[in-house]
């Protein structure tokens, strides 16, 4: 734990009206980042924040301080924003089709893979390339863009995002591998140049 | 068949659209020649669509010694997986990179003051 988090904690287990006002301050714009990325709603992002903040606050007197109080908060955010997606009406389960890679029978490509160049180094370009990625990431189909946000993004162990989406930890990682493949599909008409 | 011609034609002997005539000439070069059969060997060790499939494991660096230089005997003959494995990689690198830099945010305040009081309440 942080200096800060070390004075924040007794403070707050003491009831402290001022130390909850600095730990939501403190806390809250990460816990909207990650809430704002799974629901894509402003709202629904804020009410999995005040969701997320009075079930820390609950469970307060279990932190064990394994973790920073930051990394504790990000994961209860992130719990609090998946149980209000799983509470949404649910889509099927779509696959992902032709995003993924084909092969002939010998195990050739199918589409040869065309070369990608460098990313831009121009911190213009680098934007634009960013606003790209974010727009294709919310593309995948739901199953495929949470897996991928929880693991490439939001940086939980493969094993972690199989407890959130309730998977073997051998489906989690074939779900995220197909994701990044998916993905890898929809920037390719963007980043790719015909090699053929 | 001399090398190039065997190296030209692999594509199409892996994927059995050579000729009985010619794939009998890809077979006997292959056998013969000191450069050609060791080339055939690594074609058959491993598909694209093999390493294709166990490709995080091989960008994490996760695989055991010998699988991964059956992957990178792949690569040394193979472009197209070459190639997708760059773009695997670049796919990743612009994934990760998404969750740098955040903006500054400020927490509105009916929102502060809604949690606040909802702490209150429970």
């Amino acid at each position: 734990m942080s200096p800060v988090e070390t004075t924040l904690l007794p403070r707050l287990l003491a009831g402290e009206e001022t130390a909850f006002r600095e730990l939501i301050e403190t806390y809250a714009g990460r816990m909207m980042v990650v809430a704002r990325r799974i629901l894509r709603s402003e709202q629904d992002a804020e009410d999995a924040v005040q969701d997320a903040f009075l079930s820390a606050l609950r469970s307060l007197e279990s932190f064990e301080g394994k973790s920073s109080l930051g990394t504790w908060l990000h994961r209860v955010a992130t719990n609090a924003a998946l149980m209000k997606l799983r509470a949404r009406p649910r889509g099927r389960e779509v696959e992902l089709g032709d995003l993924l890679p084909e092969y002939k029978s010998g195990g050739h490509h199918v589409d040869p893979p065309k070369h990608w160049e460098d990313l831009p180094e121009d911190p213009l370009c680098r934007q634009e390339l960013t606003d790209l990625v974010r727009v294709k990431i919310d593309e995948l189909p739901e199953n495929y863009r949470i897996a991928l946000i929880l693991r490439d993004i939001e940086g939980l162990s493969t094993a972690e995002v199989s407890i959130q989406l309730e998977l073997t930890v051998g489906a989690a990682k074939v779900r995220i591998h197909r994701a990044r493949q998916a993905l890898r599909a929809l920037l390719d008409p963007h980043l790719g140049k015909s090699n053929r | 068949m001399n090398c190039d011609e065997l190296k030209s034609c692999a594509y199409n002997y892996f994927e059995s659209q050579l000729s009985e005539e010619a794939r009998a000439a890809f077979e006997a070069h292959s056998e013969e020649c000191a450069d050609c059969g060791p080339f055939v060997a690594i074609c058959r060790e491993i598909t694209c669509e093999k390493l294709t499939e166990f490709l995080d494991d091989y960008v994490d660096d996760h695989l055991p010694a010998e699988r991964k230089a059956v992957f990178e005997r792949h690569l040394a003959i193979c472009d197209e997986c070459v190639a997708y494995v760059r773009s695997y990689r670049i796919t990743r690198s612009l994934t990760e990179a998404q969750s740098g830099d955040l903006p500054p945010y400020k927490i509105p305040a009916d929102l502060l003051g809604a949690i606040l009081a909802a702490r209150k309440k429970a």
